[in-house]
């Protein structure tokens, strides 16, 4: 993780074991690049062991800066120190060697060298060499995850450098150490073990020994939830870093507070420090240092759901790490990498990614204690990943058949509306289609409403025609009087003319003035019979008129009885056998009520009517004792509450009418249709029917009533009653 | 000679006071009026055997003028009056029964006055001869 640095540390000081001042500093380089060239003016200098150590100086400070010029300067130097014999300067090529192609990250081929030399040094008997080359060692098997191989490499260091007193290797030792319990993440440890490595690089004035203490101290505050702490060892790193011009202790430190701020949740901040760490990192084609600030941008931009960016950037990262093969880089790629997919709802990248940090998370937590512990850690957060992955999983596939459901539904609730909709256009083409009908229909039931009213219209008037022609025997026989009396007593008149003119011849004027008078006398009887037929045709006309007319006050009495001869006579005219008793029995009191008279007069007749006809017919069929008898009576009643004392027959109360006969009664199972219209009993062709129809509906326009009371065999009975 | 006339017609009276005002002035006939059956019967019962001939209307509101004449011929059978139906329905049931019940003569409206005298003059005649 954040920790590479102090294996460079434990490369600085390797340098320094092999007897090079702890001073080199950057500054440095242009004096020995100056010494160098002094020393390549002499002859046959590539076999001057002062020439071999002072490119081996250079290298040294070039391997952790400039990996590949070391690379580039010390490509003879081995074989050159081989061929004079100078194992020393062969060893230390080696080495530094070693060094470059692990700041490059290319650690086994690292590890060769390393193994070379370290097997050079033993074979030389160079102790000196022993613990730094150890300690190299196993920095490359913490590099590669092998923690136990790693702890074993640093302790043998530690011992070696302890028996040489090698205080530089002893700090860079506990300072691997440290960093292998922080991975652990035994942090009291590995703050004890840091601690440690500051107070011996205070007491060697290495700058670079306590920047990367400081800055060791720092991650492990973070670790410890203690951002406040870690910030201030951090900045004492930085500000030392910056003042004695340590590059790479300067990107170290960079990409840490680039952590810092992350856990602080100081995004900006984080951003500045990771792309500071990632220029000055590839600036120094530092490849740790670069994946360490990749994984940085990686984490800051996943945390603020740019996954997008943070997937470009942790890819790098794993690219870097896996050209590396550094075991925590790769694993803390694949960590940021499955993290992000997780976030970006990519559940099979996110497991894939997962699995992968799974094996490195594996591999590297594998000290002999720690490992069913970390096993079974690793294996319970995976799991619990897993888990989590297959519950997300099983929601995406719940997701997807609910779509699918959805979708399924959808399709049929489509299908149904569609077929509805269909349906309801069809439904609605039927309806359409019965409306026209039924506007058809109701059109031609209107225009037969029409008809039938035209009909009904002209079955009124036939009815009255009917009933005008009935009446027209008894109007002739009526007009008959009149003009009996006028013919008579004009002939009178012509008579008496005829004597007047004698008398007149005689002179005898008393007899003139007789004459006279009687002329005069007659003259008015003539007149007065003449309006007696005029007012009896008048009547008739006024029967046969269309339309309704207006009430007046009308003397019941009267009205009945003038029906009573048209009825009579009219019956007579028709047929003369005909003869029937009739009786009247008129109340003095029945006075005037508002009807419509010839209205009325028209009910009246037809009355009486039926009841001439009732009689008649039972004549045919009865013996000689029978005698026909119609009745027509009226009386007043005054209604209980309505009348007015003083005032009786005046208001209130109500008139009856009625018209008995004795012929055989109605019989009672058609008492209920004789109102009907077109209801008749008479032979087709005599009776149109509506004769009680009518004047049912005539005595309801006055508010009043018409009843029947039939005694069967016994003769009927008709009651109008109207409201005074 | 007496004759009681029956019809509903009120002028009927001056019609034939008018058509037989010769006569009456000659005094060779004398008539009586009632305007109905019932009153026609008032009049006989107060005037027994005054009227010697009764001329009758049939079709009168009340007693019919055939009631009338069933009346008079059962009642004054001695000497019985003439009675004479007139009617303006010459119709042979009304005849037939005006006989029946013992009319002595039929006559149909308008009423023939050069007839009536006639039969008047016969029936005087005859009863002159009669009597």
């Amino acid at each position: 993780m954040k920790c590479f640095l102090p294996f460079k540390l434990l490369l600085v000081l390797m340098n320094v074991a092999s007897s090079f001042t702890i001073t080199a500093q950057p500054g440095d380089l242009t004096v020995l690049k100056q010494k160098l060239r002094v020393l390549e003016l002499r002859k046959d200098h590539t076999i001057d062991t002062a020439y071999i150590n002072t490119i081996n100086q250079v290298a040294f400070l070039y391997a952790d800066r400039s990996p590949d010029s070391a690379f580039a300067i010390l490509k003879d130097i081995p074989g050159k120190s081989a061929a004079i014999g100078y194992f020393t300067g062969e060893t230390e090529s080696y080495k530094i060697l070693g060094n470059a192609l692990q700041t490059k990250g290319d650690f086994d081929k690292a590890l060769e060298y390393y193994e070379r030399a370290y097997q050079l040094a033993d074979e030389k008997k160079y102790r000196n060499m022993l613990p730094a080359l150890l300690g190299n060692i196993g920095l490359i098997y913490f590099n590669k995850g092998n923690y136990p191989v790693s702890l074993q490499k640093l302790y043998a260091s530690l011992k070696a450098a302890e028996a040489t007193k090698d205080k530089l290797v002893i700090r860079s030792s506990l300072n691997n150490i440290g960093t292998i319990h922080f991975y652990q993440g035994k942090m009291e440890e590995a703050e004890l073990a840091y601690q440690k490595t500051l107070d011996l690089s205070k007491e060697l004035s290495d700058t670079s020994g306590v920047i990367l203490a400081y800055n060791n101290l720092g991650e492990v505050n973070l670790e410890q939830n203690n951002p406040a702490k870690a910030l201030g060892h951090l900045t004492l790193a930085y500000n030392l870093a910056s003042i004695k011009n340590v590059p790479d202790m300067l990107v170290a430190v960079t990409n840490t507070l680039g952590d810092t701020y992350f856990r602080l949740d100081s995004t900006k901040e984080a951003i500045t420090y990771f792309n500071t760490g990632l220029r000055l990192s590839k600036e120094q084609g530092n490849a740790r240092a670069t994946c360490k600030a990749f994984l940085g941008l990686a984490k800051v931009q996943n945390k603020q759901g740019l996954y997008k960016e943070a997937l470009v950037n942790a890819m790098e990262a794993l690219r870097k790490a896996n050209e590396m093969g550094q075991a925590q880089l790769l694993r803390d790629s694949y960590e940021i990498a499955a993290d992000i997919y997780e976030n970006m709802g990519d559940g099979n990248n996110a497991i894939k990614y997962y699995r992968n940090y799974n094996l490195y998370a594996d591999s590297l937590v594998s000290i002999e204690n720690e490992r069913a512990a970390a096993n079974y850690k690793a294996g319970y957060e995976f799991s619990k990943k897993e888990l989590q992955f297959a519950r997300k999983s099983l929601q995406q596939r719940w997701l997807i058949f609910s779509a699918c459901a959805a979708l399924i539904s959808l399709l049929i609730i489509l299908w149904l509306v569609i077929r509805n909709r269909k349906r309801l256009t069809l439904t609605y083409k039927d309806l359409q289609h019965k409306k026209e009908l039924i506007e058809e229909q109701k059109r031609k039931a209107e225009e037969t409403l029409v008809q039938l009213k035209a009909t009904q219209a002209q079955l009124i008037q036939s009815e009255k025609m009917a009933s005008l022609g009935e009446l027209t025997a008894g109007i002739a026989h009526e007009i008959q009087n009149p003009l009996n009396f006028v013919n008579n007593f004009s002939e009178v008149n012509s008579e008496l003319i005829d004597e007047l003119v004698e008398e007149a011849v005689k002179g005898n004027l008393q007899e003139i003035q007789s004459i006279a008078k009687e002329i005069k006398e007659n003259e008015q009887r003539i007149n007065h019979h003449g309006k007696r037929a005029d007012a009896i045709v008048k009547g008739m006309l006024q029967h046969s008129r269309k339309g309704s007319d207006l009430k007046e006050a009308t003397d019941i009495n009267k009205l009945a009885d003038e029906y009573l001869r048209l009825a009579y006579h009219g019956l007579r005219a028709k047929d003369k056998s005909f003869n029937a008793t009739l009786k009247t029995d008129f109340d003095k009191n029945a006075g005037n009520i508002n009807i419509v008279p010839h209205d009325i007069g028209r009910v009246i007749l037809n009355l009486i009517t039926n009841a001439f006809y009732a009689v008649g017919d039972k004549v045919q069929s009865a013996g000689s004792d029978y005698q026909p008898t119609v009745t027509v009576s009226t009386k007043r009643t005054s209604l209980p509450g309505k009348s007015h004392p003083g005032l009786s027959g005046e208001t209130g109360g109500e008139v009856s009418i009625t018209v008995t006969d004795n012929g055989n009664g109605v019989p009672q199972k058609i008492v209920d249709k004789i109102f009907q219209p077109f209801f008749t009993t008479k032979p087709t062709g005599q009776g149109t029917g509506l004769g009680l129809s009518l004047s049912y509906d005539i005595v309801k326009a006055h508010g009043g009533e018409l009843k029947v009371v039939t005694n069967p065999g016994e003769g009927a009975g008709f009651i109008i009653i109207l409201p005074v | 000679m007496k004759i009681l006339v029956v019809d509903d017609e009120r002028d009927i009276q001056m019609l034939f006071e008018q058509r037989f005002r010769k006569e009456i002035r000659e005094k060779s006939v004398e008539f009586v009026f009632a305007f109905s059956g019932e009153d026609a019967l008032t009049y006989l019962n107060l005037h027994e055997h005054e009227a010697v001939l009764i001329l009758s209307d049939i079709n009168m509101p009340g007693m019919s003028g055939l009631e009338l004449l069933e009346h008079i011929k059962q009642k004054y059978s001695k000497p019985p009056p003439v009675v004479m139906m007139i009617t303006a329905y010459g119709d042979t049931t009304n005849y037939n029964t005006a006989m029946e019940l013992g009319a002595d003569d039929f006559l149909t409206k308008p009423v023939d006055f050069k007839l009536l005298k006639e039969k008047l003059k016969i029936d005087s005649d005859g009863k002159n001869i009669s009597g």
